[in-house]
């Protein structure tokens, strides 16, 4: 997938560092640009030679024990690394040379042999344990010219539509003048052509929905393993199963009782359905509604990331599986009815075919009012929908809505369940025992599936809550190892010079984060680490590749890497905006899980003592929600920028995907509200 | 939660002070040879200070002057006054203070809002943050830039010449110690004592109403009694003029203390308190209670408004008519120059005061009745920057501040034809880098604000290349560029607005230096004595 990055990481001459740092400086940092460009390159470093680069930048990092200083130079660009690093040495062949000629390894012969340089840059490359892009699969070219596109159809636009103009009266006759000034613009060719997203941008919900299958397969055959291993078989599983159902009916007919005491019409009302399945289907009903008052009572605690604790997270989590599992046993349920029913209803024995015929009526009728009674149901379940569509509900209301919407769902669910019911009761009975024979084979292996599954879930989650207490009981340790990253507030000043080009000059829009953090002893820790950095790696690709990790829209480029044998995490990140409110967003938004679950394993140096990242407990919560600690160990870390480059340094990543989005719109068939809100878009 | 010490709060944090309408802001620096002087002086000082709320020892004795709020809504007629102080990190750092308790004030604070550039850097993190570069650099400031500031004296009075007096009398009382800083820049070799006042009809100087969208502290009296009066379900309205909140208002309003009152627990459930006092009993928490205070002399060019207002109105409505002219000067800011809303709905024309009570989202996602890039949309989005509204609106908690500032100078069309005018901008927050500098360079000098491409405040003081301002409508989006900011700055500092305890503890700190000059260890000794 592109873009494509390299992480070329040189140990440093220990005495080159300060030279190499004013070198960088003096020659490769862009300045802030005096005449057209925002940002100009310096002669020994025409970064933006490279058209296809998106971004680059150089950091040193300082010695710590054991391990030299070391050069990082890191670069986001299109196509193939040996392009990307020919262009590098095709623009600064003079100035790469003059700096690497300080670090170890070096060819001697220098530049006058490129492809040794090249070998060297190649050997030097780690790459990244996680990357992230905030538009992935966006050229650089495509990214300024569907920049240009918007900001020349915006003043055009804004020209054309001040009062006192002519103004067509249809948004649509707009949108077509709209597309004559593209087509005019010369670059017609290339804006009408549709956009080319990466394959994992395109498929991203069909490739989470078979992520979700192959999970709900695993646990499933995990959870055979478990009732194997537990001793069951098959045969004592089916019994299982069905002693379950059993419960489920008692219950059903605890409350059938109950009904049919006080309304004894029920009965009377769906006589083609046998008593044992209203009995199962009431059984079943009333534990999902359980489960799922429980889910929204839980879910309701708070919304507030601070209060999404293990002890909340993990039953909440266990009750959804719950009511599948039991949306999954009524289906099953009512399709074993259906095809089994039928049976029932052949004693009974009508043979004339008057009687077939009011049977026939009957069952009409009764379908008629279901169709109604559906229609009713689809009718509260559109206002419920659009009720917050203009004013949102206080927190019971909301949860008293969603209630009624899924107990509306639930009915309809039922109703269409007895339509199918009755329709099976009418069916030809050589027709019902042909499907009984698909039927009933499939539904039992459903719900032994479904079973097996649960066990595996809940199995799962065993595992997990120990993995959990583990991680507990070295986070606890961890407070006696180090010392609290509180301790760092008193060093603002020492480390406020490493950041002194934040936020001004050719940052003022998009700025650049180095930070590079000590991993934690142990291989638990080292493993652990591994396992987060490859986990938010798949999910940045597959999942957050739509502009926004976690809830932040505001990181255009970003990259973990383990260095030095898995010893230190680098971290070179490029985003928009200013450092405290894209830090307030890693505190504030749901990314903060993510972000605990990586540095949670990181502890850094200062002045002879060791301070660990901010407290988190199972990993996931609390830690950098203590926001001051949390800001100071993230400035500790930081390591000064001493070049960086942008090739669109004023636009932000929204700016990026809505240029996109505005661009595939343009040529499209649109309806009318689709046009108003392209037009919006300028 | 424990309940918080008005007594101990200065009182401006609670009170803009309306019915002292006259008012002082006198900026001071220590003098270098003033000893123990400046320990006497504010050990005085702090017994005139008005408070949030009756001191105990006071609480029932009938003095001639009120020294907080309740007594001064009570009194009628006469001349009253209210005395507050504030001062910088350098003020504090010449107080005997103990090191580390000068280190727990927040970085931001002890560096001040105009740090000297790093030697290779031509101008500091802190003014590219804030955007006082160009016209606004500090060093171009009439105070506060190149000069030290120690401290600022806040006074406020019912009459003009009562005023004058109170100035007289408060500067004679600090000439032991303290001298009034000299204006650079502008105002060239005049002392700054910056006079501003508060106008009956609340309007600052380009003719909007000031003043209207506060935060609630949770726990404070207006918080208290609204909470009380929708319990028992009684008319919203009451003999104090439409001050209750409605339910709705205490959702968008109501923000925990600790978001301006340093020592109590903020919206992210933290209480900043000293780890000094802590660890030695006995000692004086200098945080708890008080708060930092950011001053900015902000200079308003009226007539450019007007002229850009109607550049706005000829290209929106096609003419420059009064009533166009003021429509789109409302565009501009978000609201009409009689404070009302630009977003629209069940404004209650009943009410006294403007409504306050509306949201974007839901209301006006697009921005097609308030422009997303209005000042008071950038200056409090309220729900819309965030994943969700709710979210949004809870987030935007953390970065609201309490707003006390004033016009000075003339009115238009008095005074001299060159008087200069403006607003001696004031607001209160317990984290200047996440509160007043987070809504300056990531909401209002943000041209990527709410899915904008460019342009910064309509009325703010930073300009980028091709500043623009973006009107939302119908059939599509106008754009116009604006010519240079109608805002300059004209000085400033960040101000620690301290518990009046702490300023007990500080003047006995300075008092305590009039012994002879003393060696380093002697006189970590002495200083454990004094604060343990």
């Amino acid at each position: 997938m592109t873009p494509n990055y390299v992480t070329i990481v040189t140990p440093l001459k220990p005495d080159s560092v300060e030279p190499c740092r004013q070198y960088l400086r003096d020659n490769a940092d862009p300045q802030l640009g005096q005449v057209d460009a925002f940002l100009e390159c310096r002669p020994l470093f025409q970064f933006d030679e490279i058209a296809s680069m998106h971004f680059c930048s150089f950091v040193i990092l300082g010695a710590a024990d054991g391990i030299p200083p070391s050069l990082v130079f890191e670069a986001t660009f299109d196509g193939s690394r040996d392009d990307f690093l020919n262009d590098l040495l095709r623009i600064a062949p003079e100035g790469l040379d003059t700096i690497y000629r300080q670090c170890a390894g070096y060819p001697v012969s220098g530049i006058a042999t490129p492809e040794l340089v090249k070998e060297y840059f190649v050997r030097h490359d780690v790459g990244a344990n996680t990357f992230f892009s905030g538009s992935p699969g966006r050229t650089v070219s495509q990214i300024r010219g569907e920049g240009r596109i918007r900001d020349n159809l915006a003043a055009f636009l804004s020209e054309r539509c001040q009062a006192g103009e002519k103004i067509p009266g249809r948004a649509v006759a707009i949108l077509d003048i709209v597309r004559d000034v593209v087509r005019g613009a010369g670059a017609a060719n290339w804006a009408e052509q549709p956009v080319r997203l990466p394959w994992e941008m395109t498929f991203r919900n069909g490739i989470a929905l078979a992520a979700v299958i192959a999970v709900v397969v695993l646990a499933s055959l995990l959870g055979a393993l478990v009732c194997w291993a537990a001793g069951h078989g098959p045969e004592s599983l089916h019994r299982i199963v069905n002693a379950w159902l059993q419960t489920a009916d008692q219950i059903g007919g605890r409350i059938d009782n109950q009904v049919t005491t006080v309304f004894p019409w029920v009965g009377e009302l769906v006589p083609m359905i046998q008593t044992s399945t209203l009995r199962l289907l009431s059984g079943l009903t009333l534990a999902w509604v359980v489960v799922r008052v429980c889910e929204l009572l839980l879910k309701s605690v708070s919304r507030d990331v601070r209060d999404q604790f293990l002890i909340w997270r993990f039953p909440l989590q266990l009750l959804v599986v719950t009511r599948f599992a039991l949306v999954a046993y009524i289906v099953g349920t009512v399709l074993l009815a259906a095809v089994s029913g039928a049976d029932a209803l052949a004693p009974e024995g009508t043979n004339s075919l008057w009687g077939m015929f009011k049977e026939l009526a009957a069952v009409g009728v009764q379908l008629v009012l279901i169709g109604l009674l559906l229609l009713i149901g689809w009718h509260f379940t559109t206002s419920l929908n659009l009720a917050i569509e203009l004013q949102p509900l206080d927190e019971t209301w909301e949860n008293l809505r969603r209630m009624a919407l899924d107990l509306l769902w639930f009915a309809m669910l039922i109703l269409g369940g007895i339509g199918v019911l009755l329709i099976a009761s009418v069916l030809p009975a050589g027709f019902i025992g042909s499907m009984a024979r698909i039927i009933e084979p499939i539904v039992n292996f459903l719900f032994l599936f479904v079973f097996f599954a649960v066990v595996g879930i809940f199995a799962a989650y065993a595992v997990g809550l120990l993995a959990m207490l583990t991680i507990g009981a070295m986070e606890h340790q961890d407070k006696s190892k180090f010392d609290s990253a509180a301790g760092l507030l008193s060093r603002a000043r020492e480390n406020a010079k490493k950041y002194a080009r934040e936020e001004g000059g050719i940052n003022r829009f998009q700025n650049h984060l180095a930070s590079v953090t000590t991993v934690k002893p142990g291989v638990l820790r080292r493993w652990l680490l591994r396992l987060v950095l490859f986990a938010i790696n798949l999910l940045s690709r597959f999942w957050f590749n739509r502009g926004e990790l976690g809830g932040i829209p505001t990181i255009l480029s970003a990259r973990w890497v383990l260095i030095d044998g898995g010893r230190r995490l680098l971290f070179l990140d490029n985003y928009g905006g200013a450092w405290e409110s894209y830090l307030n967003e890693f505190i504030d938004l749901a990314a903060v899980k993510g972000l605990n679950a990586i540095w949670t394993n990181t502890f850094v140096g200062a002045a002879g003592k060791t301070y660990s990242f901010p407290p988190t407990r199972f990993l996931f919560w609390r830690g950098a929600q203590d926001a001051r600690p949390f800001k100071a160990y993230v400035r500790q870390s930081q390591v000064e920028t001493i070049v960086w480059y942008g090739a669109y340094p004023t636009l932000s990543v929204v700016g990026i995907n809505a240029n996109t989005d505005v661009r595939q719109a343009l040529f499209q068939q649109l309806q009318p509200a689709g046009v108003d809100r392209l037009l919006q878009g300028f | 939660m424990d309940s918080i010490e008005w007594n101990d709060v200065q009182g401006l944090l609670l009170s803009g002070y309306p019915r002292l309408p006259y008012s002082a802001y006198v900026v001071w620096r220590f003098r270098s040879d003033c000893g123990d002087a400046s320990g006497r002086w504010l050990g005085g000082l702090s017994k005139r200070i008005m408070r949030a709320a009756p001191a105990e020892d006071h609480a029932h004795s009938a003095e001639a002057e009120p020294t907080d709020i309740r007594t001064l809504k009570a009194a009628n007629g006469g001349h009253h006054r209210a005395i507050n102080v504030a001062l910088t990190a350098t003020g504090l750092r010449k107080l005997n203070l103990d090191e580390r308790q000068i280190a727990e004030f927040a970085f931001e604070f002890l560096e001040g809002m105009a740090p000297r550039p790093a030697v290779d850097a031509a101008v500091s993190r802190r003014s590219n943050l804030l955007g006082d570069i160009g016209e606004c650099a500090p060093d171009r400031w009439d105070w506060g830039g190149t000069s030290d500031v120690d401290g600022m004296l806040l006074l406020f009075s019912t009459g003009e010449g009562d005023l004058q007096v109170l100035i007289e009398s408060e500067i004679t009382a600090m000439r032991a110690c303290c001298e009034v800083v000299v204006s650079a820049g502008h105002a060239r070799g005049t002392p700054v004592i910056l006079q501003s006042q508060l106008y009956d009809d609340r309007k600052e100087h380009f003719g909007f109403t000031d003043g209207i969208s506060q935060p609630t502290i949770e726990g404070s009296p207006k918080a208290r009694r609204s909470k009380d009066r929708l319990k028992k379900k009684s008319p919203i309205d009451d003999e104090d003029g439409g001050t209750m909140l409605s339910a709705r208002e205490q959702r968008i309003s109501l923000v925990k203390p600790g978001e301006f009152v340093l020592g109590y627990p903020n919206e992210r459930r933290e209480s900043i308190t000293s780890a000094v006092a802590n660890e030695e009993p006995g000692t004086c928490d200098l945080l708890r209670n008080g708060t930092y205070l950011v001053f900015r002399q902000l200079e308003q060019d009226v007539e450019a408004f007007d002229a850009f207002a109607a550049q706005l109105a000829k290209q929106i409505y096609g003419n420059t008519d009064p009533s166009s002219q003021e429509l789109a000067a409302a565009r501009l800011i978000g609201r009409h120059k009689n404070g009302e809303p630009l977003i629209s709905g069940a404004a209650d024309s009943t009410k006294k005061t403007s409504r306050n009570d509306f949201l974007y989202a839901f209301e006006d996602g697009s921005g097609m009745a308030c422009p997303v890039g209005a000042h008071i949309r950038r200056a409090n989005p309220r729900d819309i920057i965030g994943p969700d509204p709710d979210t949004a609106l809870r987030l935007s908690k953390m970065h609201r501040i309490i707003r006390r500032g004033r016009p000075y100078g003339p009115r238009r069309g008095e005074g001299k034809p060159d008087a200069r005018r403006g607003i001696a901008f004031i607001a209160l927050n317990a984290d200047i880098a996440g509160q007043f500098e987070m809504i300056q360079h990531s909401w209002l000098n943000n041209p990527n604000f709410g899915g904008l491409y460019a342009g910064c405040d309509p009325i703010g003081h930073v300009t980028h290349a091709d500043d623009e301002f973006a009107v939302q409508q119908r059939p599509a989006n106008l754009h116009v560029r604006k010519p240079r900011p109608f805002v300059t700055v004209r000085g400033g500092a960040y101000f620690f607005l301290p518990g009046i305890k702490a300023i007990q503890a500080m003047a006995d700190a300075a008092e305590s230096r009039a012994a002879a000059p003393l060696s380093a260890t002697e006189e970590s000794k002495r200083r454990s004595a004094v604060f343990g």
